[in-house]
């Protein structure tokens, strides 16, 4: 049932002490969280510290919550809070995190050959986008979470004005194009 | 679709399997629920600060926040400030009462090392996130969440 109820209704209901409403809004909102902190690229187990911190002061305060329609944000803005304190602290803002990109299993149902290629340009792709400056780098792993956030979340996230976050990701996206050759830039066309 | 949108989607996949939730964000956040029903007093935090302190051969950073206890009616506006000195953690009432301290995890809680009227001190602070327990001039108050790893 929860899985059909609208973030009010989730927060209503873990307001009244459901679990099962509190659950449905930590599946529905915790890839959000989550993208704040990798935005920020904060390394993975302070980012488990930071992401935990935010839902704990959720439950907390859940009480205090007045427009629960606006939850994400409150996590957004949260989270965003956390990181920069914990930037502060660590003088960590520009230290990149090292990914291991080479330890994981496809996500694909198509055949090995085709996830092996598929893999690659994604592989290809994704080191293209870890070299972008910074900023660029931040809103594009921000827009790279499952769901995708809303603009009013990803400007909260990285404190840019909501009207500038569609143009900024067009740019950051060309950026990204441009550092690719243009026989792998050519493998994502929509027309494909 | 724009092209744009497309080489999201195309990527999002590999970004969730080396930037993607991982399950103990998940389990974590599911478990925080435990925390909502608690009956205490909330002390938000209204300041932070970082003061360097400059030695001859090394400085060292203090953090310090400081909680604001809602008011009881009639009574002068209370906080609890607290600073971070390397491993330590000391704290201060602003106006005393304090009887207990402890400090809470999402594992279990250990009380103050020392503690007297208006200070308390913890010879450490846990790693990841903690919260304090007061109970000062006989209320039950508890600060946010506080991260410090």
């Amino acid at each position: 049932v929860v899985e059909s109820q609208t973030l009010t209704d989730l927060v209503h209901g873990a307001q009244a002490g459901q679990a099962d409403s509190w659950n449905e809004l930590v599946r529905r909102l915790a890839n959000l969280v989550w993208s704040v902190t990798r935005s920020f690229r904060i390394p993975h187990y302070d980012a488990l510290d930071i992401a935990q911190t935010t839902w704990l002061n959720l439950a907390r305060k859940l009480h205090t919550i007045e427009d629960p329609e606006r939850i994400g944000l409150w996590l957004v803005t949260a989270t965003r809070r956390e990181c920069l304190n914990y930037a502060r602290r660590a003088h960590m803002r520009s230290r990149a995190e090292s990914f291991d990109l080479f330890d994981s299993q496809p996500a694909t149902n198509s055949s090995p050959d085709d996830a092996i290629i598929a893999r690659e340009e994604q592989r290809q792709l994704w080191q293209a986008l870890i070299q972008l400056p910074d900023g660029c780098q931040a809103l594009l792993r921000m827009f790279l979470s499952d769901p995708e956030p809303s603009y009013a979340e990803v400007a909260a996230a990285l404190d840019m004005p909501i009207n500038s976050v569609g143009p900024r990701r067009n740019r950051c996206i060309q950026k990204l194009r441009h550092s690719l050759t243009s026989h792998h830039a050519s493998m994502y066309s929509a027309n494909d | 679709m724009s092209d744009d949108e497309a080489m999201l989607r195309f990527l999002r996949p590999f970004a969730q399997m080396h930037d993607g939730l991982p399950a103990a964000a998940l389990d974590q956040a599911m478990s925080a629920f435990r925390f909502t029903s608690r009956t205490e007093a909330l002390a938000d935090r209204v300041d932070e600060n970082t003061l360097e302190l400059v030695g001859v051969r090394s400085s060292t950073a203090v953090r310090g926040l400081e909680f604001a206890l809602s008011p009881l009616e009639g009574a002068e506006p209370e906080t609890v400030s607290i600073e971070f000195v390397g491993s330590r953690l000391i704290g201060r009432a602003s106006d005393g009462g304090l009887s207990e301290v402890s400090c809470r995890t999402p594992k279990g809680e250990a009380t103050a090392d020392r503690l007297d009227d208006a200070t308390f001190e913890f010879d450490e602070f846990p790693a990841g996130p903690f919260c304090l327990l007061l109970d000062i001039h006989g209320r039950e108050v508890v600060t946010e969440w506080i991260l410090q790893s």
